[in-house]
Order: C-alpha cells, then structure tokens, then sequence
C-alpha cells in the first residue's frame, strides 16, 4: 500500500480554479518533489494534503485512509507535517518552545529534542531565543526541526529555499537525506529545479493548477522539464 | 497618615479589579475578543453562590460554582463563540453583549432588582491593625492574595505547562498552530473556561465585599476593560498593575471627596490612554 494517494484533486479558491484533476503517489520512504512557476498550484496542493484547505473533488488518502473528513490538527496525529511557505515560526516562543511545542500531538519515534538539536546545530546554538528574532535560515531549520517534532510519516516542505543564502540552503537538503534514513517521507515543493531534482527520487511539474509532466527524478530530461515549466508545447 | 491608609486600601481594591480584569485579559491575549458580558458572568456567579449557600455552606458553595463556571465558558466558546471569531470581528462583539443582555434579565427576573451581599460571617468584619489609624480589612487582603495568587497560577500554566505553551502558540498564529496538531477550537475553549473561572471568583469576593444587584454585570466589565487598559492588552502582570493602579486612583480620589472615587479613577484611565496608549506593562511584540 502505498504513503499517501492522491486521486483527481481538483481545488478552488471561490469561482477561481487552481487544481485541476492531480494524481499522485508517494511511497513510504520516498522523496517527491513537485516543481513549478508562481501560480501553479503547488502550496494548494500541499494545502489540501494538510487539510488545511479543502478539495473541490477528488479524494486524498493516507495509509489507506481517506482523510475527507480528518481536520488539520488530527491529520498530524495520523503523521503528516506541513512546514509552511513563510514558516510560520511562533514569534513570541522560544527556540526551544517552539521546538518543543511541535511535539504537541505526541507521536512517538525517533525525532525529539536532542536528535533535532543534532540534526541542526544552528537551531540548538540559538535555543533561548525568541523565534521573533531568527534569521530566514534559522527560521527555515527551525521549522522543519518543529515539524519533525511529531515524528511524522510524511513531511510536507512548501519552498524549502526560498529567501535563504546558497550555504543555507545546502545545509537544508543535506539534512533530507537524514530525515528520509529514519523512515519519512518527503513531499517537496520547489521553485528550484535543480536543487529539487537531486534532492528527490521522483518529481512532477505543475503548470497553471496541471500536472504536465513526471517521472524519477534521474530520468526526467531537463528539455522537458523546461518546456513543462514554462508551458511550451503544452496542450 | 490618612494618605497612606488610602494607598493601602486602593491597592487592596486593586487586587479585586486585578481578579475581574485577569479573565478578561487572558481571553482578549489569545483569541483578541473581548467579552462584553465579563462583568454579568462575575454577577452570575455572586447569585450562583448566594443560592447555593442559602441551602449549604458558603465555601463549600464556593468550590462547587467555581468549576460550573469554567464549563459554562468552556460550552458557550466551543459552542457559540468559536463560530463567531469565523465571521469577524465584530460577532463576538454582538454575542457577547447579547449574553450581557440575556444575563441581566434572567437575574432581574429571578431575584428582581433587590441589591443582596453574600455573608460571610466575621470575615467581612475582620481587620488587622496596622497602626492606630490604619487597619487592613481581612477580606480586601485574601482578595489581593487571591489576585496575586491567581496571576501567578495563569503566568505559571502559560510558561511552564504544555497547555499553556500550546495556548500561547495559538495566540500567537492560529494556522500555525493546527499544523502543528493543535485543536484551537479546544484551545479557545480553554481560555475561555479559565476567563470564566476568574471571573466567578472575582464576582463571588466582590459579592463578599459589597452589594450587589442583576445591573452591576456592566459597570464590572467598565473596572475590569480599565484594569486591562491601563496594564496594557493582553499582558497578564500588567493587568494586576492597572488593576492596582485604577483601585489607587479611585481610593485617593475618595480621599479628596467621596464623590470623586470613580470619577478619579476614570481620569487616570484617560490620561494614560493619551499619554500612553500601549499600557503601563504592554505586551512585547514577540513576548
């Protein structure tokens, strides 16, 4: 059975159309990415998978499970974290709250306090900070290490580079392949093609709400990838 | 003399509108709502006690109120109120003043508008002796005790305990909050318990203190919204400040001319909102 099965999602925001009919399927232990231009439908697709915006149509199901009618919160109970575009630290938190309030749900596993702090030295050099004070890439580490708090299943990362410096951003995908060795998942959504593409085992390409174009992620040509991003020779 | 015992007593009063305001505080720091019926829910809970102690012991009643009151504001925030914060800002406004209105007339109609005062016996009586003119009334103490205390426990539960956190997160940004598997409708609920629970305990010691009626629920609320502007929005310490603050003001100003307690105690409201607006204690941005 695979992760997580994506079936026709179609999503909305009032009358305007942003997902049109995306399918996909990740297994456990996999790194996706989903590649596309602003206004691609990217975020909202990660939304929906969240349950923090509902799909139009379509169903989206973890472990089997159909998660319709399963709420944001409870979704991070089942295993799914979402480290949102913007990162959404708690400013008035400290490092540490913020880390440790990750751990709200109390899924068990292999990720707590100490094995984030090793995963980012940077996050436990600033730990009695407040989070109002970061830096985007201390923000950046500082999410994903809130999210693996809850020791999820499957970690969702919208725009994992966005706004940081290059050293920062290596340092970001360095450590994926640590959270992928201790069983999670990945879904990433990415403006950075080629940074995506080393990063994950397999990728699609969104165009205009459209899934264009997928494959592993070693196999797509970059031809392609150029041609479904920017939307030339699409139908 | 005369003016140190009016200090002494301003700051018990304080302590008073320190316990009505701190309700009202908490709720507005986490889910930026005020509660218009904050003032009528204290009353409610005078009246509560004052029909339960008739038929039993007071304390006893006491304790057994307390807890009704937090489930009271527990159901009606994940009942009512939680979908009115979906709607805008000015719904809990309107569902709060209708639940003023609603209170009042229920009370007027079961007790009428007779004023009554909760006995509690010698301690309503009881004073220790400072000097020979200045002597601390035993009840205004364990209200300030109690304000103190009640603070603490609050900032304790917000700083040290895993609810308090999550609270203080949901405060901070509700969305982030759920992703990180927090339920804010629960959350919500929770501050508002906690808001309601203060709340019965200021209107039962205010009850203890003087008289009161089914009308005092809005000029409670006026106290209360004054501690908390005073102090500065949504930080708790500072609205034991301003509870302070406002209880001094309006005892000197009893000094100078008993008419003019409350007035005085307004106009130091006023001057502080104009000279400055964020509070004596405000809350940091990021604190």
């Amino acid at each position: 059975m695979a992760l997580l099965e994506i079936k026709d999602v179609t999503g909305h925001y009032g009358d305007l159309q942003a997902l049109f009919g995306i399918s996909l399927t990740l297994e456990k232990g996999a790194v996706h990415s989903v590649i596309g231009a602003n206004g691609a439908g990217k975020s909202t697709l990660l939304n929906i998978i969240a349950g923090r915006m509902k799909p139009t149509s379509g169903s989206v199901r973890f472990h089997g499970e159909d998660l319709s009618h399963v709420s944001g919160h409870k979704r991070v109970q089942r295993g799914i974290s979402l480290v949102p575009e913007g990162r959404r630290i708690f400013p008035s938190l400290t490092v540490e709250e913020n880390v440790k309030v990750g751990a709200y749900s109390k899924r068990s596993g292999y990720w707590n306090v100490d094995t984030v702090r090793e995963l980012y030295p940077l996050v436990a050099d600033r730990w009695a900070r407040l989070g109002f004070h970061c830096s985007g890439g201390e923000l950046q580490m500082l999410a994903i290490a809130r999210a693996l708090m809850a020791n999820p299943d499957l970690l969702l990362i919208d725009e994992a580079s966005l706004g940081l410096a290059p050293v920062v951003v290596a340092q970001v995908y360095a450590s994926l392949g640590q959270i992928t060795a201790q069983g999670t998942s990945v879904l990433l959504v990415e403006q950075d093609v080629s940074q995506a593409l080393r990063a994950s085992t397999t990728a699609s390409v969104l165009l205009e709400g459209r899934s264009v174009l997928s494959g592993k992620s070693d196999e797509l040509q970059r031809e392609d990838i150029k041609n479904a991003y920017f939307g030339i020779g699409v139908q | 003399m005369v003016w140190t015992n009016a200090l002494l007593q301003g700051l018990l009063t304080g302590g008073l509108y320190a316990l009505l305001a701190s309700g009202l505080s908490l709720v507005f720091g986490v889910m930026r709502i005020v509660n218009l019926a904050h003032g009528d829910f204290s009353i409610l809970a005078a009246f509560l006690v004052l029909t339960v102690a008739g038929q039993s012991n007071l304390w006893l009643g006491t304790i057994a109120i307390l807890p009704v009151m937090a489930l009271l504001g527990y159901s009606l925030q994940r009942s009512l109120l939680n979908k009115s914060i979906s709607m805008g800002v000015l719904s809990p406004l309107l569902i709060t003043f209708a639940f003023s209105i609603i209170i009042q007339n229920v009370l007027l109609k079961v007790f009428s508008s007779d004023t009554r005062s909760i006995q509690t016996d010698s301690l309503g009586s009881s004073s220790i002796k400072i000097t020979d003119s200045i002597y601390i009334g035993l009840l205004p103490l364990l209200t300030f005790a109690i304000g103190v205390l009640l603070t603490l426990a609050i900032h304790f539960y917000l700083m040290r305990t895993r609810g308090g956190r999550a609270m203080r997160a949901t405060s901070d940004d509700p969305t982030a909050a759920e992703l990180v598997g927090i339920n804010n409708r629960h959350i919500y609920g929770l501050a508002t318990g906690i808001g309601l629970f203060a709340a019965g305990i200021a209107g039962i010691l205010f009850g203890m203190r003087t008289q009161f009626s089914p009308s005092l629920g809005p000029i409670a609320l006026i106290f209360a919204f004054e501690a908390v502007i005073i102090g500065g929005l949504g930080s708790l310490w500072g609205t034991l400040l301003g509870g302070i603050v406002l209880g001094v003001a309006q005892s000197i100003g009893a000094q100078i001319n008993p008419a003019y307690g409350v007035l005085t105690g307004h106009i130091v409201f006023i001057l502080i909102l104009l000279i400055r607006p964020q509070g004596l204690l405000p809350k940091q941005r990021g604190k």
